[in-house]
């Protein structure tokens, strides 16, 4: 009697769930508009191996019905939040491979269901590397509390801390982090900053982790923006002094300049740093390896004093609007240890632009930088995008694609050079989000997509700005907790060598 | 004769003429409606003192806390050790918008705790004056704050402790029903001796996620009662056995924290073991003023706790039978009027700091008048509440007759944390004068320093609003609207944002955006001196076509500087964006002693009031008269009759010091 009821019981949950779960509408009127989604999503290129793209249906009304298909696959959502399981994502995906997913969106008002014109997400057979980094900060000025280094799962959501300041940090003494690295996308050889208190750089050399201070009475700073040669064992920084200083009225509202910048090459083997560019009237800044080791590029400012001030710090803050850079690059001889002559990859300064953050696509054929009015901190910059460099054809565009009339900045390439990962204001303005945008061979960019999260409106709460994006093939394996035993400890102090020519 | 002695007596006379009554039911029920009085007189004064004598410091409570209905704010609430306790803190704070209700919850969670601190630790109702302290302890943990709620990094600060003691006295008391339960009574009787032992160590580890120190204090309690019961009931065997458990306990106090700290990033080691108390800093600093007001403030928590130990330790040991002699008497008085005293001494009682905040409020309302007149409360005046009192007679159009009519100065500010005004009006004052950057710059630098509050997000929305940055103005408009208590403001300030051209049209907005558009971008810092940068900015900054109401921001901001050199191009400017009748009182006194200090400057064409001329020329001969005299004693003879003139400013009130 009792297994009797027990059925009857499931039986009658289960057609009651059943019959619970979201249908297309079998009536409806059709629109010749897009539906109204956030994050917009629509006619977005994928990449095959990406978690679930969730979205608000942002258009008003009183119920909603999402369908996505993809060949003989589909999957019915209902509700405001398109939220589908990974599970059943990755079941879309794999038929839609090499084609594209489509999305129709269903809304009733008053009783009529429409729909809206269908959009689609295309997927690439391009896979996109598993992991990214991130330094999650809030869109500060000079204040800084809980600073975090975290790494994401692209596959899915799984979000891990790196590193957290606050582990080691006191009430009373602050600890910035900053310019985290990594060498050929693997984290056996990966670094991040840490300043002030306990201050030092965490380096992981070969898999063994370290705290070393890079500054020196020979060298402007401890090394700044790092790049690792993919190649040699050696690491490229710059070394700065750096400034915010405030807008009153401009909607840029800070600038973060570099008052004296130079590039020193950091040997972690014999634990030495050299100068590798310090003229006393350019402001050298972000160094960047290209992939066969052999060139370091990096931005480059020729400031002349006018004498239009005191000094040359309150001259550079008068005149912040006549620093422009330009990339160059100089070969290097791994042997000799020895750089050749500068030579000019983009002048933007003639353009009247500033150009910064070189980075190079790891099959060595396209230069991607951010290009902007002036300056070298673009993410504070309206007008800064991305532009991308055909090192074969030496053809340069501005990557509209991807770009916004907002801020973008801070770009990554993929370890297989068909995505790239950036920073873009263009959500709110002020708090820097991450877009993900295909390039194909060509050098043709997609349409870019925020990075997707469990919740939709996640963005609309979360008060940090996402920094300094990084690709990497797999996961940090130190702990927050490995780290900051060893950020309490000293470090490990370098030896300056004499300057390389 | 008080009140219970009248019932006393009462009760012994009935006793006599009562042959069936025993006795000592009926003293207990005196007692019981003694204790229920002083619980009532306490929770109606201290709801009354809070809802009606500090209903602009609950306000302004509520408005530097934040509650937001989303799983984000839930999962940065959880990301500490006792994050329950902030999420509820904050929820509850949300509550002192309305004073009057915030306040009722708060008393009544007061009054919880009195109750419960009678029952588990058995306090006879004879004394339970005894019980009221915990309730006092957490009032003061409170009402000493003071500047520190600028301050205070501590989500749902009000509630945390409150909630934290709610928590260590269920728990305790759930314990004691596991340790005390009669043998063979239902649920508990069987598991006596077994279960209590083990309940302590569970309640510490899996509620030290939950509570923090609260469920380590929680734990102690368990381990003190556990050993003192031992030593009263039991034999050897039993106190041996109890005393391992309090072993097992405080070694369990000082692992657990360090084994769950593995699974936390945002707390340091150092500070795992107090998770749940506020970040008042632990370590004393080589400024003895800091230092003394660090011991002041920790005092109440540090009593708070020893008390919990010591009911533990003696709870149950109150004798509940006798005669109310003398010593008993004595010692409810005493313990009744140290309460009293205590909870007078931490409640902070600065009157400039009481207006300030109303001025806050009524600078929010568009209020000006009051904003003004609240002013006039204040003796030595914070430079807050002067600037807050300019930029309200600036907006009302009475600078020019009334801005040296207020008491002026620069009282020191009595705290034991560093106070800018960055913190606690800088915003508002950055507002007012249109400068919008400026004023989103501190929202979010203290944002990221104490997390975001309604304050933060209802400037941002107005400046960004004002500034034309739409896209972030819908940010905190979105965020604003998921809250309980400011959905209604976020909504009238979106219907903005969907019509823009009304924003030029708002009489709100006139004069924050005649001052705004009168500036030209630059590139400068502040410093964290928000009256010295404005001042500085509104004397020497000459727009080529500044709106009359940036004119006579100049003017006052000339006025204030004492700037005899930039005192003439501000009043020819005043004169070219004004159409006069009559040159405002204080202009008139100001060219008056400038033109006096600087004969080459020709004033013949400019009328002024015979009245203010006499005046003057009387302050001239007092000037003469009292000639040789020190500053101070002169100021003292000249405050009756010029203490309302900008002559007396300018001589007397002197060594401003903004901060």
């Amino acid at each position: 009697m009792k297994t009797r009821i027990l059925k009857l019981f499931s039986l009658t949950l289960s057609a009651v769930l059943l019959s619970c779960g979201p249908a297309v509408p079998e009536k409806f009127g059709e629109l010749r508009t897009l539906p109204s989604i956030y994050p917009d999503y629509k006619d977005v290129t994928i990449p095959c191996n990406i978690a679930p793209l969730t979205f608000d249906i942002t258009t008003e009304a009183d119920d909603y019905v999402t369908r996505l298909s993809a060949g003989d696959a589909a999957l019915v959502v209902g509700g405001r939040s398109v939220k589908p399981s990974i599970d059943e994502w990755r079941g879309l995906l794999e038929k839609a491979t090499g084609a594209s997913v489509s999305v129709e969106v269903f809304t009733a008002k008053d009783g009529k269901w429409l729909l809206h014109k269908p959009f689609v997400f295309n997927v690439s057979p391009d896979t996109i590397d598993s992991y990214i980094s991130y330094r999650l900060i809030p869109p500060s000025y000079v204040c800084y509390e809980s600073l975090t280094i975290s790494q994401r799962n692209l596959t899915n959501y799984d979000e891990d801390v790196i590193y957290n300041n606050m582990l080691v940090q006191t009430e009373n003494q602050g600890q910035c982090i900053n310019c985290h690295a990594y060498k050929n996308y693997r984290t056996d050889n990966m670094q991040f900053h840490m300043r002030q208190f306990k201050g030092g750089t965490m380096f992981v050399h070969n898999g063994e982790a370290r705290k070393v201070d890079l500054s020196t009475d020979s060298t402007l700073s401890a090394g700044v923006y790092p790049s690792f040669n993919p190649v040699y064992d050696v690491v490229a920084y710059s070394v700065n002094t750096t400034g915010q200083i405030f807008h009153t009225k401009n909607a840029n509202k800070v600038e973060v300049q570099d008052l004296e910048s130079d590039v020193i090459i950091y040997d972690p083997v014999a634990n030495t740093v050299t100068n590798v560019a310090n003229s006393k009237n350019d402001l050298e800044v972000f160094p960047w390896w290209s992939p066969d080791g052999l060139w370091l590029y990096y931005g480059t400012a020729h400031f002349e004093v006018k004498d239009t001030a005191n000094d040359l710090m309150t001259e550079e803050i008068m005149r912040y609007r006549d620093i422009k850079y330009d990339i160059v690059r100089r070969k290097w001889d791994p042997v000799a240890k020895t750089f050749g002559a500068t030579d000019t990859v983009f002048a933007a300064s003639e353009l009247g632009k500033s150009a910064t953050f070189p980075r190079i696509s790891p099959d060595g054929r396209y230069l991607l930088f951010a290009l902007g009015e002036y300056g070298c901190f673009h993410v504070w910059h309206k007008d800064a995008d991305l532009y991308i460099y055909d090192l074969n054809t030496k053809d340069c565009r501005p990557l509209s694609e991807a770009n916004s009339s907002y801020a973008e900045s801070y770009h990554s390439w993929s370890s297989n050079s068909r995505w790239i990962l950036f920073a873009s204001r263009r959500d709110d303005t002020n708090y820097t989000r991450l877009y993900i945008a295909h390039v194909d061979a060509a050098g043709k960019a997609s349409k870019a997509f925020l990075l997707p999260q469990q919740s939709p409106h996640f963005y609309n709460f979360f008060d940090r700005s996402y920094n300094v994006p990084e690709f990497m093939v797999e996961p940090v394996r130190f702990t927050p907790h490995e780290f900051a035993e060893l950020a309490r400890g000293d470090a490990q102090k370098v030896k300056y060598e004499s300057d390389s020519k | 004769m008080e009140t219970y002695e009248l019932l006393f007596m009462t009760m012994k006379n009935k006793k006599k003429n009562d042959t069936d009554t025993v006795s000592q039911p009926l003293v207990a029920i005196d007692y019981a409606k003694r204790s229920k009085l002083m619980v009532a007189v306490f929770a109606i004064v201290v709801w009354g003192l809070l809802a009606f004598y500090e209903p602009a410091l609950l306000k302004r409570i509520e408005e530097l806390s934040l509650f937001v209905f989303d799983e984000t704010f839930w999962n940065s609430s959880m990301n500490v050790p006792a994050g329950l306790l902030g999420y509820i803190g904050c929820f509850l704070m949300q509550f002192f918008y309305y004073p009057v209700l915030g306040a009722a919850i708060y008393v009544a969670l007061l009054v919880l705790v009195y109750f419960l601190v009678k029952k588990i630790f058995t306090i006879p109702d004879r004394w339970s004056s005894l019980a009221m302290i915990p309730s006092v302890l957490l009032l003061a943990t409170n009402t000493q704050l003071g500047y520190w709620i600028f301050y205070i990094k501590h989500p749902g600060y009000y509630y945390v402790t409150l909630l934290g003691v709610i928590v260590i006295l269920l728990s305790v008391w759930l314990y004691r029903l596991f340790e005390f339960s009669k043998e063979g009574s239902w649920l508990f009787g069987v598991a006596r001796r077994r279960l209590h032992y083990l309940f302590a160590p569970l309640f510490l580890f899996f509620g030290f996620p939950l509570f923090g120190v609260y469920a380590s204090a929680a734990s102690l309690c368990m381990a003190v009662i556990s050993v003192a019961a031992s030593f009263k009931r039991e034999g050897k065997v039993g106190i041996v056995i109890s005393s391992l458990f309090a072993t097992v306990v405080l070694f369990m106090v000082v692992a657990v924290p360090l084994v769950w700290h593995e699974s936390y990033q945002m707390i340091s080691q150092d500070y795992v073991h107090a998770a749940g108390l506020p970040a008042y800093h632990w370590v004393l600093t080589d400024d003895d003023h800091f230092n003394r007001g660090l011991m002041r403030e920790w005092l109440p928590f540090i009593l708070l706790f020893a008390t919990l130990f010591l009911f533990s330790l003696f709870g149950g040991s109150v004798p509940s039978e006798g005669e109310a002699d003398l010593r008993y008497k004595t010692t409810n008085y005493v313990i009744l009027m140290l309460m009293i005293l205590f909870a007078c001494l931490y409640w902070y009682n600065d009157n400039n700091f009481r207006i300030e905040n109303k001025q806050n409020f009524a600078m929010w309302e568009g209020d000006w008048r009051n904003a003004a007149d609240y002013a006039r409360d204040a003796d030595v005046p914070t430079r807050q509440i002067v600037m807050n009192k300019n930029i309200a007679l600036l907006y009302l159009g009475r600078a020019g007759e009334e801005m040296f009519t207020y008491p002026d100065g620069s009282s020191d500010i009595d705290s034991p944390v560093k106070v800018h005004l960055t913190q606690t009006g800088g915003k508002m004052s950055y507002y007012n004068y249109g400068n919008f950057n400026y004023c989103y710059r501190w929202c979010v630098e203290d944002a990221v320093e104490y997390g975001w509050k309604v304050e933060y997000l209802k400037h941002s929305v107005r400046c960004m609003l004002l500034s034309g940055e739409y896209k972030l103005a819908r940010r905190y408009i979105n965020i604003l609207k998921h809250t309980l208590f400011h959905s209604a403001w976020a909504e009238r300030y979106e219907e903005f944002l969907d019509n823009p051209a009304r924003i030029s049209k708002e009489p709100e907005f006139k004069i924050p955006l005649q001052m705004y558009s009168s500036y030209t971008d630059i590139l400068d810092v502040d410093d964290s001196f928000v009256e010295v940068y404005l001042m500085k900015k509104l004397s020497k900054f000459t727009p080529e076509l500044p709106a009359p109401i940036y004119a006579e921001a100049q003017l006052m901001a000339v006025l204030t500087r004492k700037d005899a050199k930039m005192f003439w191009p501000a009043l020819s400017r005043y004169f070219s964006t004004h159409k006069l009748k009559r040159l405002p009182l204080h202009y008139q006194e100001a060219l008056l002693l400038f033109s006096n200090l600087n004969s080459s400057v020709d004033v013949s064409n400019i009328p002024i009031d015979k009245a203010v001329r006499m005046r003057f020329n009387a302050f001239m001969q007092r000037s003469k008269q009292y000639a040789g005299m020190s500053e101070e004693e002169m100021a003292q003879y000249f405050t009756e009759d010029f203490g309302n003139t900008y002559w007396y400013f300018y001589f007397f009130v002197r060594k401003i010091k903004s901060n």
